[in-house]
């Protein structure tokens, strides 16, 4: 079952996660990741950018919902 | 406290709901019987049934399935239902089986229902979604979070070669 939790909770959750990648920012470790993963036989790309893209996604509507708090 | 009841649909609308999740269980390629009830249920919107033989396996979709689908902060028809499929193909599939098999345990067949789902459905963002979401219950044992990030990638690379 895929469970009562939300999609936007689980992107919370998995900002969360990810917030410990060693690396100044999860964006960041992700792109060397990316890079060093290309043309490396048993990496998967596109799982990496989808991880990163929803990490990016998850920023991007926390931006949002803070933008509108603030102008209330 | 009284249990909550669904919108009433009258039959043209619960037939064309029943069609719905019947064409979505056929592109995702699933086995048995596939039925739309108009309840409420506490599965998240669908539950899949492991019957005697795949022809009796049973996928059930309930009303809240329909509610997530319109929130735009929730997942997708199409995800949940995937996610569905992907326990089937786990315990039907041969050659997912022997993957299931030693990665046994209920974190772990969420985790991978979920990735078989991200590579059943069409739409990149159900897709994303389903991988995160795995992604955040395989963390829930304890790795490290490049540990996650590793299994994940590693899983669903060897799942992609397996999923048809």
């Amino acid at each position: 079952m895929i469970g009562q939790k939300k999609r936007r909770d689980v992107q919370r959750d998995l900002a969360k996660v990810l917030a410990d990648l060693p690396s100044e920012t999860p964006d960041a470790w992700f792109e060397r990741e990316i890079t060093a993963a290309k043309g490396q036989p048993g990496r998967d790309l596109e799982t990496l950018k989808m991880l990163k893209a929803s990490l990016k996604r998850a920023a991007k509507k926390k931006r949002s919902k803070t933008k509108l708090q603030t102008t209330r | 406290m009284p249990a909550r009841e669904p919108k009433e649909l009258d039959e043209n609308q619960i037939a064309r709901r029943q069609r719905r999740v019947a064409l979505l269980a056929t592109a995702f390629s699933f086995t048995g019987q596939v039925e739309y009830r108009h309840a409420y249920s506490q599965s998240g919107g669908a539950q899949f049934c492991f019957g005697p033989a795949a022809t009796s396996d049973l996928l059930l979709v309930y009303t809240e399935a329909f509610e997530r689908d319109r929130d735009p902060d929730d997942f997708s028809l199409a995800a949940i239902i995937a996610h569905e499929c992907g326990h089937q193909r786990l315990l039907r599939d041969p050659t997912l089986t022997v993957v299931g098999r030693k990665l046994s345990g209920q974190v772990f067949e969420e985790v991978l229902a979920s990735l078989i789902g991200s590579l059943l459905v069409t739409d990149s963002r159900d897709a994303e979604d389903l991988v995160g979401k795995a992604t955040v219950e395989l963390a829930t044992i304890g790795l490290s979070a490049v540990s996650v990030v590793r299994t994940i990638e590693q899983l669903r690379g060897i799942l992609k070669e397996l999923v048809r």
